[in-house]
């Protein structure tokens, strides 16, 4: 663009060009070279420099929660960031860079999914990256996502177990539960709980309209994974938010009964079937201690569009734990930089597609459409499903992301 | 015509980003969803997309122009409804996000405070539009639309500090 200037200093549309990295490489050098010997263009770029973030900030009030809205970084040469007396704000810094990504990526190691029948299978030997950096999601539950709630309010007597050695394979001092329940779900999610249960209904139409849902499923291979019909998402959120008040001994109770009754129908065969075909089925299926090999795009059953993640499972288990469960990583598929290109893209933070990564793939594990709608579904213009950025209008969604908040090891 | 593939790609690239635009735009998810939808729609039935972002982008905007217009009596009264609605809510919601909200409410309303120019060059900008793809969207010259964001930029700021410094006056 042609930088304007007004006299010897650049106007204040060509500082902000110049932040914003829109200037050829004649003009910027021009305007560094400028700024570096004026104070008072100097401080017109810091000022310039709070405006950006400012103006970035509150557009990002405007979401349904607020979040640092991660763009991707313009490219802008590194000297020409280091401009004299023009610090850059914490909220730059709370960007996103290409590098940055790649390093959180690359410490992104395995998003680990405990899934388990009658069982809980602990990550006895984590590795480094495991008790440091990576995310580690375990879901000491008895079933599938509905049992979810059970790590919600007050684990029932495996679980403590596992979430103890959980918490110890993480270093931390003192074991988790049993915690005050309350204190454990967030009241926006016992708020969004409740609005999950006034809202069942899959809302398929607002995501893409069926006439381009069926021109982008006519080139698509066979579904791996239907859809869970509306009355089989399970309509537990209801009662998260008064399971999380009751006291432990009939908390328990409810999770228990509910816990059986959604045991009937899965084997544990099924399940490993489900596991390892990804066939399509409703059915709650049981979970047990998986890592999760990202080497496929999953495809939304919903849409057949693609979701938004680099990452899905393989069949292939690696090593099983120390329970004897099979494991599967969530590997990102080009050297850790996939999930930090996808969280650039699409200005989510890492942290949020990792979470939706892991419902994703947790889901896609289960043969669970809940998740994988949970999934889809979770675009409140700009995010994935995460503790906090879940989508409402699914309920099994909701505990499962509790569930892995609660003992993911801090 | 777009081919399956291509909009395919498209939908996959700029579903989220234009999502996000049109809520920021309208303050209404569900509408934004729809004007989404509508804009790839559109961009299926379009032969050729030179700037395919800056089209999309163009193309979402001018929905929402032809909305707020269509709907400006229709939201006034709606808002109206909702403040009542918040008014009789049983639950109080805690302080963080009732501070949170506010901040939301004020944001809210310094956004639509601007000129719809400066408007839509913020919030395409904030959804990584370049000042080429801006320019080409708003129908403006790219050496215009650094001057143009710099506004937006400062007077949102200016206004969004101005209902700050007001709401403080007004607590007890």
């Amino acid at each position: 663009m042609m930088a304007e200037w007004d006299g010897d200093h650049p106007t204040e549309g060509t500082i902000h060009a110049w932040i914003d990295g829109a200037l050829d490489l004649d003009e910027s050098t021009g305007v560094e070279t400028h700024v570096a010997g004026c104070a008072e263009c100097a401080a017109r770029v810091a000022e310039a420099r709070g405006l950006v973030a400012g103006a970035s900030r509150i557009v990002g009030l405007l979401d349904e929660m607020p979040v640092a809205t991660l763009r991707s970084e313009p490219p802008v040469r590194a000297e020409s960031m280091a401009t004299p007396g023009a610090p850059g704000s914490v909220w730059r810094m709370l960007r996103v860079t290409p590098a940055r990504a790649a390093i959180a990526a690359g410490l992104i190691v395995v998003v680990g999914i405990t899934l388990t029948r009658d069982r809980v299978a602990v990550e006895q030997t984590p590795s480094a990256s495991d008790s440091t950096h990576a995310v580690v999601f375990h879901e000491p539950v008895a079933s599938a996502p509905a049992a979810a709630p059970a790590g919600i309010a007050e684990p029932a007597r495996p679980l403590t177990a596992a979430t103890k050695a959980v918490s110890a394979s993480a270093g931390a001092a003192a074991p988790i539960a049993p915690v005050p329940s309350q204190a454990l779900v967030p009241v926006g999610e016992l708020a969004d709980a409740k609005r999950a249960a006034t809202t069942p209904s899959p809302r398929q139409d607002t995501v893409l309209s069926a006439a381009i849902a069926r021109r982008l499923a006519a080139d698509q291979p066979a579904r791996t994974l239907e859809p869970v019909q509306a009355t089989s998402i399970p309509s537990a959120p209801a009662s998260v938010g008064n399971i999380a008040r009751m006291d432990t001994t009939s908390a328990r109770k409810v999770l228990q009964e509910r816990a059986e009754s959604r045991l009937a129908a899965p084997s544990a065969a099924a399940a490993t079937d489900r596991t390892s075909a990804k066939v399509a089925s409703p059915v709650p299926a049981d979970v047990g201690c998986y890592r999760i090999d990202a080497l496929e795009q999953p495809t939304s059953a919903w849409t057949g569009v693609p979701l938004p993640i680099d990452v899905s499972l393989t069949s292939t288990p690696g090593a099983p734990d120390a329970t004897g469960a099979p494991r599967y990583a969530i590997v990102p598929t080009t050297g850790g930089t996939q999930i930090g290109a996808w969280s650039r893209a699409s200005g989510d933070t890492l942290s949020i597609v990792l979470q939706g990564a892991s419902i994703t793939t947790s889901g896609a594990l289960v043969a669970s459409g809940t998740a994988i709608f949970g999934t889809l579904h979770a675009m409140p213009g700009s995010r994935l499903p995460s503790a906090q950025f879940r989508p409402a209008a699914v309920g099994g969604v909701a505990m499962r992301v509790a569930a892995h908040r609660i003992t993911c090891p801090r | 015509m777009v081919s399956p593939d291509r909009l395919k790609a498209l939908f996959h690239a700029y579903h989220q980003p234009l999502v996000r635009f049109l809520s920021r735009q309208l303050g209404d998810r569900d509408q934004a969803e729809e004007l989404a939808q509508e804009t790839f729609v559109r961009a299926l039935k379009q032969d050729v997309i030179v700037s395919e972002r800056s089209w999309l982008f163009a193309v979402a905007m001018n929905l929402v122009r032809d909305q707020t217009r269509k709907d400006a009596r229709h939201r006034r009264r709606l808002e109206r409804m909702s403040e009542e609605a918040k008014s009789e809510a049983v639950v109080q919601p805690g302080p963080t996000s009732m501070e949170r909200n506010e901040d939301r409410e004020m944001a809210r309303r310094a956004v639509d405070a601007l000129a719809e120019r400066d408007r839509d060059a913020l919030l395409m900008r904030e959804e990584g539009l370049s000042y080429d793809e801006i320019a080409a969207a708003l129908d403006l010259s790219v050496g215009s639309v650094g001057t143009t964001l710099s506004r937006a930029r400062r007077r949102l700021m200016e206004a969004y500090e101005t209902l700050h410094a007001n709401e403080g006056a007004e607590r007890p």
